[in-house]
């Protein structure tokens, strides 16, 4: 965890050292070889040799004390933050609760970054209201403006660039803006998506994500569902992040979703639908459960398997598809063979025992892994045909198996699980 | 004579030059570095690791902690690693045929039992003679092996780990709580990352309580203070600024975080090297460059690992000893590597630079404390220039130490004193008047023992002081800490067949 402050003007410190030392130091090297080619007298390279001292002792008093002086004001600067915030939270509580009246003047960042806190632990009426307060001090343009997206024509938007293309700022207010969720932030962050800072784009990302997840239903919110939908097709940030951005994306997320897995082929369309049919597992979407079910017989091994993962976690195996899940026992692909083990579990009850007992004798110990434990979990008989599969499987890597998963379950001793495997 | 005036003054022009563009290359990392640490405080805001564990969107992880005679501490370390903030994990004790009672002080604090345990050998190791499981901590496995060295006790347990990430610590090493939530969000965003290395900052003088740094304070041992500048040195700017090249040659074997798949892709740790750490990094490059694959290996600044780091001078010249041996031992093997385009800024950049002001830079240091005197002895030199040049010197030496001092001043859990600050400074100056060239004269010495001491670790001696007071068991025991604890010699440990440090 890093101080937030400071560093900025530190780095342009060690930049201007840097810059000093290479020249002094270049200059040295060269009336060194001059003065071997005796083209440069003696004194005039002590001099410059003295030159160099002189600067470097310079530029040591002036890292130095900034350091120090850092180190003593930091020290002073975080206690009084320290209590400024806790004021100011006391002070909005009591605004939210106590029916206090808000502060009339600006607030200071202290008063700001208390009240973001809030917005992002209060929800319901208590997170509308501070929804309303944020609105009320004009929080939100003023950190689109410091992310430098702001429209601005001439002299203005020069001005703009120069005062706000420090990265620091621009993502700290990105940071800021992912707190403060709101609608008007969401077509802005929508166009920071092509900035060529890679670090603002996964930021803006996040924010635009979270903000999209508070937006009241309207006409702008379906085209923010389109224009979200759109950049994560077709931008080339990277898949986890891209992931990450349609958990973050609450009840947005099935349309989204939806547009993303009905994406034609393209270079980008097995990783991008495999991601959103994770997404779609994780946030439990039943009514995605068909679309992802489609993809149970993509030609892509990655895409089969997470829509097989996809359905395992939603739980639920849509009618017509129980012979693609059947036909994924058998897969070409280890890992889809693994994903189909522990999906195997939505199949018919008559169905599900004879493909899991025949997978226990896989040839890939990760398949024999799945199926075992996908066996344990069928219920009440569950471990006993695992414990069936211990003594009488005819193959014996299976036999091993299913003792190890019994033994990791618990629903075995270790000296039971000797005995099973012959070994006591 | 002429050609030795001759020599002696095209030596004196490129000692010049080597000293200009070395300290000009560690001044560019110190900004670097700097740069990292502005740009990663803000884009891993504490909202992103909230996100990230209420949409449980994380990678399990299995912690992996090789151990060679850690009696002393194993217990401590292993407790403090059970503590820590993350939603999913295990961690993996491989004892490595250890001849002291670790294996007993593991099975008596985390009640152990044996379990038939079968798993997937991916990779060879030296026979493992039983697994044991703890009744009181599901996620904690112990596996008792054969004495192999460090490497094939992390082989076991890669074998062992049932995670997609591993993590690798040392046994006297604690992370920080949120280590590795930041560390394992890289893979979880990027899928193209492979390996993650974080800080490692030096342990001694701080305290500990229950497997947390509470308190920071700078060791009173003048050979520990002079080792966390190295280690500031180290971590905060160079390897910040190779990381940002793409040509990370180094992740810690103290912390660092892989993707268990690509371990396994490159044939696990290598057995018969002492630097098993670096060549692993170095054999992710050549694999991933080679076949033309995308991937990336992240330095980054934040998860920090703190460990405990030599405090008297015989075990320090050891390790350095032998840092130094593997070194060589690792640019040796990747030879074919340097100035190869098809390995990009790793073959162009960072090897070069490794031979060029690593591997080599005792020889030229050492050669100067002989060539410098022998100049100014045949009049070659001036007494008063050579005087200043010293000056220069020295001070650009606490210049880019004073550089990485600062940005550990940036650092939340940062030496809170200002007396500890003042006395980095002092420190900056002082490791020039012995500290420094003891350590260059090891390393030059080293360097011809590379064949005859091939494999060979040689003895550290540990104090465990983080862990053993911890694991006393009296329930009103504060378990508070200050190292060092226990400045008494310490007794010459047993021959160690194959080395841990």
């Amino acid at each position: 965890m890093w101080r937030k402050y400071g560093d900025d003007v530190y780095a342009s410190i060690v930049l201007a050292v840097f810059s000093f030392e290479a020249l002094v130091l270049g200059v040295l090297t060269w009336s060194f070889a001059l003065r071997a080619s005796r083209a440069l007298g003696g004194g005039n390279l002590t001099a410059i040799l003295v030159a160099s001292i002189a600067v470097t002792a310079l530029s040591l008093v002036l890292v130095g004390g900034y350091v120090l002086a850092y180190h003593v004001l930091s020290n002073r600067r975080e206690r009084g933050r320290r209590e400024r915030l806790e004021a100011w939270t006391a002070r909005w509580v009591a605004v939210l609760f106590g029916n206090e009246a808000p502060p009339i003047a600006t607030l200071p960042a202290e008063g700001v970054e208390s009240l973001l806190d809030l917005r992002e632990h209060l929800v319901g009426t208590e997170g509308e209201r501070v929804e309303s307060l944020v609105g009320r001090y004009g929080i939100g343009p003023a950190l689109l403006d410091r992310t430098s997206v702001t429209e601005r024509r001439g002299l203005a938007r020069i001005l703009n660039s120069l005062r706000h293309r420090r990265l620091s700022t621009r993502l700290e207010a990105l940071e800021a803006l992912a707190k403060a969720r709101l609608a008007q932030s969401v077509e802005p962050l929508l166009r920071l998506l092509d900035d060529r800072e890679e670090s603002v784009r996964l930021m803006a990302l996040r924010s635009l994500a979270r903000s999209l997840a508070r937006m009241p239903e309207g006409p702008a919110y379906d085209r923010a569902i389109l224009g979200f939908a759109e950049v994560v097709m077709t931008s080339d940030l990277p898949a986890g992040a891209v992931e990450e951005s349609l958990l973050l994306l609450e009840d947005a997320a099935p349309r989204v979703l939806s547009i993303v897995l009905a994406t034609g082929p393209g270079d980008r369309r097995a990783r991008l639908v495999a991601r959103a049919m994770d997404a779609a597992g994780r946030l439990k979407l039943l009514e995605l459960a068909d679309d992802v079910a489609m993809h149970l017989t993509d030609p892509e091994p990655e895409v089969r398997a997470a829509a097989l993962r996809a359905l395992g976690r939603v739980g639920i195996l849509p009618a017509g598809h129980e012979s693609s899940v059947a036909a994924a026992l058998r897969d070409g692909v280890e890992f889809v063979r693994v994903q189909a083990a522990h999906t195997a579990l939505l199949l018919p009850g008559r169905v599900v025992e004879p493909e899991l007992w025949a997978l226990l004798g896989d040839e890939s110990w990760w398949v024999r892994r799945a199926a075992a434990n996908s066996l344990l979990l069928l219920g009440a008989r569950g471990p006993r045909v695992l414990e069936r599969a211990g003594r009488t499987h005819p193959d014996r890597y299976a036999r091993h198996m299913a003792v190890q998963v019994l033994l990791d379950a618990g629903r075995l001793e270790p000296a039971q699980a000797a005995l099973l495997r012959g070994t006591a | 004579m002429r050609i030795l005036f001759g020599f002696l003054l095209v030596y004196q022009h490129f000692v010049l030059v080597y000293f200009a563009t070395l300290n000009l290359l560690y001044a560019l990392f110190g900004y670097l570095g700097l740069r990292s640490v502005v740009v990663y405080s803000r884009e891993m805001p504490q909202v992103a690791l909230k996100d990230l564990l209420e949409r449980e969107f994380y990678k399990p992880v299995s912690i992996l902690v090789p151990a060679y005679n850690e009696e002393a501490g194993i217990v401590g370390s292993v407790r403090s690693l059970l503590s820590l903030h993350y939603p999913e994990f295990e961690v993996v004790v491989a004892n490595d045929g250890s001849t002291d009672r670790t294996i007993e002080a593991l099975a008596d604090a985390f009640a152990l039992v044996e379990v038939p345990q079968i798993y997937r050998r991916t990779v060879d190791t030296l026979p493992v003679r039983r697994v044991l499981r703890s009744l009181r901590h599901p996620n904690l496995t112990v596996i008792d092996k054969e004495n192999g060295g460090r490497a094939d006790a992390m082989n076991a347990a890669v074998n062992m780990a049932r995670y997609p990430l591993i993590c690798q610590v040392d046994a006297d090493s604690l992370l920080d709580a949120e280590a590795l939530l930041r560390a394992s969000r890289l893979f979880v965003q990027d899928e193209r990352v492979v390996a993650v290395g974080g800080t490692v900052r030096p342990l001694n003088g701080a305290t500990v309580r229950g497997g947390e740094v509470l308190d920071v304070r700078l060791p009173k041992r003048w050979i520990e203070r002079f080792q966390v500048l190295e280690y500031a040195r180290a971590f905060f700017t160079g390897r910040s600024g190779w990381s940002r090249f793409g040509a990370l040659l180094i992740i810690s074997g103290a912390f660092g975080v892989f993707r268990r798949e690509s371990v396994l892709e490159v044939g696990g740790y290598e057995t018969d090297t002492v630097t098993e750490d670096m060549e692993l990094v170095m054999r992710f490059h050549r694999r991933y460059r080679g076949a033309g694959r995308p991937y990336r290996i992240i330095f980054t600044p934040d998860p920090i690992c703190w460990t405990e780091v030599p405090s008297d001078l015989a075990t320090l010249r050891r390790q350095r000893n032998r840092w130094h041996r593997g070194l060589w031992e690792t640019l040796w093997r990747y030879r074919s590597m340097v100035f190869n385009p098809r390995y990009g800024a790793v073959g162009l950049l960072g090897l070069p630079y490794f031979w060029l002001f690593e591997a080599v830079a005792p020889v030229i240091e050492v050669t100067g404390y002989v060539v410098f005197p022998l100049s100014l002895l045949l009049g070659v030199a001036n007494l008063g220039f050579m005087g200043l040049f010293l000056l220069l010197a020295v001070m650009y030496g606490i210049l880019l130490s004073e550089m990485a001092v600062g940005i550990e001043t940036m650092l939340l859990s940062r030496y809170p004193r200002l007396r500890d600050r003042l006395a980095l400074f002092a420190a900056s100056l002082l490791e020039f008047a012995g500290y420094h060239q003891i350590l260059a004269v090891e390393r030059f010495v080293s360097m011809f023992q590379i064949r005859r001491r091939r494999g060979i670790w040689g003895r550290m001696h540990r104090t465990g002081t983080p862990s053993a007071p911890l694991s006393r068991p009296e329930p009103f025991d504060p378990g508070m800490i200050t190292r060092p604890i226990d400045l008494r010699p310490h007794h010459a440990s047993e021959r160690h067949p194959r080395g841990h440090d």
